[in-house]
């Protein structure tokens, strides 16, 4: 009877571990987690396009927003939604849920069994059935799923990096956009003013108070500057490829239109005083570094539990001798750790997670060093716009009036006017690539600072941690 | 007569500093001054500007004169940095007699050294002020004392010798009279001086630009731009001389309306009657002096002008395009897409043209208002204005035309 029982209690053993192993495998769960995580710093939405009801309304979200006047938060909103890259990038999810599961799993115990007959006459014959499993993997198993989580944690991580990754490139191609479209304009109006100075030359020509030759160099100027446009309306096409590509657009969906001008620099930047900390808390690149970390430490701690284990395998056997007697009866074996201790194993895993430290700490200087050098350009940026909107190009308007003036008194002629005017139109042009470029920047420092910036400015002074 | 020579007493006493006090009236000259009652001569009258008290002392008449900066109206609405004596450009006139023994003190307040040349007197080497050759330059803060006899008579000049580019072409120059001991006859009733003089200050500046050779933008009588140039008034009938001084970088053409003229003296002396031409423009030569004569027996406002054109005009610029004849018409309306305070000029000439606006501190191209519309000159313009029974050399304002004396439109000829 006490034989019984224990049969018994190590078949419980046995079933438990998979009954709770059938654990879901569905990475829903974890992709709503990204979304929160993702929201939570740019205010947009992801979807999973999976095959499901819910992508129609994606579908229709992504038209109804491509079918207003395009801004930037529209833009980032169709990326994360419409992004192809993304969608791909899901999947990492799925895998990881996958392992996940897998981890939970013991391996199959392993029936085997054998028969035996007599080749000599009077014998009788015999037969043997043993159920093995691997006891080895019982124990390890929590171990393992610990690892798989922290994996799955990883991934998420990652995951979520890359969206935001996404929704910086889609901002820097916004941007672009609406630069490209206002510098194209501006391209047009110098034109204009060209084209009316070569048709003054034209008619100076014909009232004959100009020669062939000042007139061929007037026109041989304004057919140049008109190739300007040319090249603007090229620039223009590419910089709406970028966005399509950011936006996972094609077909129908490039039709939009962008809103015309770029957004004025921010009266204030946030604070930027715990920049540093904030971006070393907040990247999920350097959180998912941290998590390799993690992974492998309890893989070493693992090893270091089963050094001396090798493998343990328990068993079941049923048999019948000769005179028709039954056994039945536990079955051990065991690997004795005479030789590989996991010595080597435990080595290598020492190796790595030293070398995962050494790249999450590398990761967090350059994390300090990046958000540094984009707060340094994006406030030279600030200066640059602030110094065409306050001097140069009031003094380039202020230049066109004083040759305006200059022309009504007869000192200056038409040529003369109509140059200072496209000088005034290039100031404009610049202090629109000026606002472009602070843009991008803030963006990428924006990125760069883990999606998002600091809200309000704060008191605290930047910590300077032992470890970055 | 003895109103101005009561005036030219009272000027005697109270010397330069009471000349400053009473300020200019428009087209008046302050009188010159000496100590004595009477002088033997009738005084010169230098439009726009005035004449240097003397004293008299030990026999000597002593001058004083200053040499630096001043602020100077060109016309209305121009005013310039230059340089002068005693507080204007062209420094005040000096008048004296042949036989007087002469003595100047030249205080330089100018930032810079200086000197002061003589033009066409006769006088020892040593007092004909060409820096370094004839004498130390006079540093900043110095004063100098000139000291000769005068030989000769006639209008002759004094100007710098110590760089004279720069000083002359920011206005440092003047008259000196000097009076035959014997009156001449016929007796002259009105003899005015004008020292020609051109100038360059870039629109929208108030600073000569030296260092201009041909291109200049401002010409001057008495560095006075038409229509700041005050009026040659003359009554009726009276003779009347103009000394016509050119210290510029060119010869300017002074052509008087109305009238023949002749050629009665140059700083080299007077021209004996036999020898005497008759003429309509005088050609004044850079570095000397030319008068002329005639009896203004017509009155009417006539234009006294150099005849070079540009040199009726202010400031211009010489390297505008040529619209003439262009046919701006729907090009204009292009320009005025980028520029909407275009307007297409120069297509039917520059007339009428000049009141839509210009750099601060710079003369309309052309300009001044006659009583009949736009006068379109400037620079070196004036008007000799000849009038019956004057009681006043102040301006008389514009002459009065006899009934049916006046060009008239008429229905088409």
């Amino acid at each position: 009877m006490g034989m019984m029982r224990g049969v018994l209690a190590l078949s419980a053993l046995l079933l438990a571990p998979l009954a709770t192993g059938c654990a879901s495998t569905s990475a829903a769960p974890a992709f709503r987690e990204v979304g929160r995580e993702v929201e939570g710093r740019t205010g947009k939405k992801l979807s999973w396009i999976t095959g499901s009801d819910e992508d129609e309304q994606v579908r229709k979200a992504v038209r109804e927003l491509l079918s207003r006047e395009l801004s930037v938060d529209g833009a980032v909103q169709v990326a994360l939604l419409n992004n192809r890259h993304l969608q791909a990038m899901y999947e990492e999810l799925g895998v990881a849920q996958a392992d996940l599961v897998q981890a939970g799993l013991l391996k199959n115990p392993v029936l085997s069994g054998g028969a035996h007959w007599p080749l000599d006459k009077g014998g009788g014959s015999t037969f043997e059935l043993n159920l093995v499993q691997d006891f080895l993997s019982l124990f390890t198993l929590g171990a393992r799923k610990r690892i798989a989580r922290t994996q799955l944690e990883g991934a998420k991580l990652r995951v979520g990096n890359a969206v935001l990754q996404v929704a910086y490139e889609t901002k820097v191609a916004f941007y672009g956009v609406q630069a490209a479209q206002q510098m194209l304009a501006m391209r047009k109006v110098i034109v204009e003013a060209a084209a009316a100075g070569v048709e003054l030359a034209q008619k100076q020509h014909k009232a004959e108070t100009i020669n062939d030759l000042t007139l061929a160099n007037e026109q041989s100027l304004f057919a140049q500057i008109q190739l300007d446009v040319r090249r603007a309306e090229a620039d223009l096409a590419a910089a709406r490829e970028r966005l399509n590509r950011a936006m996972g657009a094609w077909g129908p969906d490039t039709g939009w239109r962008a809103s015309p001008k770029l957004p004025e620099v921010a009266a204030e930047e946030p604070s930027f005083e715990r920049l540093e900390s904030f971006a070393v808390e907040h990247r999920l690149d350097l959180g998912a570094a941290r998590k390799d970390v993690e992974v492998v430490s309890y893989g070493l701690a693992l090893a270091k539990n089963v050094r001396w284990i090798g493998g343990l395998d328990a068993g079941l056997t049923i048999h019948r001798e000769t005179e028709g007697v039954r056994l039945i009866g536990p079955s051990v074996s065991l690997q004795i750790p005479l030789f590989d201790q996991g010595q080597a194993v435990i080595a290598r895993l020492e190796a790595q997670l030293r070398e995962a430290k050494a790249r999450e700490y590398a990761m967090a200087v350059e994390i300090r060093s990046e958000v540094r050098e984009l707060r340094a350009r994006l406030g030279a940026a600030r200066g640059i716009v602030e110094a065409y909107q306050r001097s140069i190009v009031p003094l380039r308007e202020r230049i066109v009036a004083l040759s305006q003036q200059q022309y009504d008194a007869m000192l200056l002629g038409v040529f003369q006017l109509l140059s200072a005017k496209q000088a005034e139109i290039s100031a404009y042009r610049e202090l629109i690539e000026s606002v472009r470029d602070y843009w991008t920047l803030r963006a990428e420092l924006e990125w760069r600072a883990g999606g998002a910036l600091p809200d309000a400015p704060k008191n605290n002074e930047e910590h300077h941690h032992d470890h970055p | 007569m003895i109103t101005r020579r009561a005036a030219i007493a009272g000027a005697a006493i109270t010397g330069g500093l009471a000349a400053l006090l009473r300020g200019k009236k428009a087209g008046a000259q302050e009188k010159p001054g000496g100590p004595e009652d009477k002088l033997p001569y009738i005084p010169v009258i230098t439009p726009n500007g005035k004449a240097l008290p003397w004293t008299m002392k030990d026999g000597v008449k002593e001058f004083r004169l200053v040499a630096e900066p001043v602020k100077h109206e060109v016309a209305a609405g121009m005013t310039i940095n230059a340089w002068g004596y005693n507080g204007s450009t062209p420094g005040p006139t000096i008048e004296a007699v042949e036989g007087d023994r002469v003595r100047f003190f030249v205080k330089n307040k100018l930032p810079e050294r200086t000197s002061v040349h003589w033009h066409g007197l006769f006088l020892p080497n040593g007092m004909d002020g060409v820096a370094g050759l004839n004498q130390p330059h006079i540093e900043p803060g110095e004063t100098y004392v000139y000291e000769f006899t005068l030989r000769q008579n006639g209008v002759f000049m004094y100007h710098p010798h110590s760089d004279e580019m720069v000083q002359m072409a920011m206005g440092m120059m003047g008259f000196f009279v000097v009076h035959p001991k014997t009156p001449e006859t016929p007796r002259v009733d009105r003899h005015f001086l004008i020292l020609l003089h051109e100038w360059f200050v870039a629109p929208g500046t108030a600073t000569p630009n030296a260092a201009i050779m041909t291109d200049f933008n401002l010409f001057t009588f008495n560095s006075r731009a038409w229509p700041g140039t005050a009026p040659l008034v003359v009554k009726t009938g009276e003779r009347v001389r103009v000394s016509l001084g050119n210290l510029s970088m060119d010869s300017h053409p002074i052509h008087l309306h109305g009238y023949r003229f002749w050629h009665a003296a140059t700083d080299g002396g007077t021209i004996p009657r036999s020898a005497r031409v008759p003429m309509t423009t005088i050609n004044v030569p850079t570095g000397s002096t030319q008068t002329v004569e005639w009896v203004a027996d017509v009155p009417g406002d006539w234009a006294f002008h150099c005849h070079k054109s540009h040199h009726t005009m202010n400031a211009m610029s010489h390297d505008v395009p040529n619209m003439m004849g262009v046919k701006q018409k729907g090009t204009e309306e292009k320009v005025r897409a980028v520029l909407p305070g275009y307007m297409a000029m120069g297509e039917n000439g520059m007339g009428g043209m000049m009141d839509m606006g210009r750099p601060k501190n710079t003369l309309p191209m052309m300009t001044g208002k006659g009583p009949f519309g736009d006068v379109e000159m400037g620079g070196m313009f004036t008007v000799l204005k000849v009038r019956d029974g004057l009681t006043s050399y102040d301006d008389p304002g514009w002459y009065k035309h006899p009934e049916g004396t006046v060009a008239r439109k008429v229905k088409d000829g």
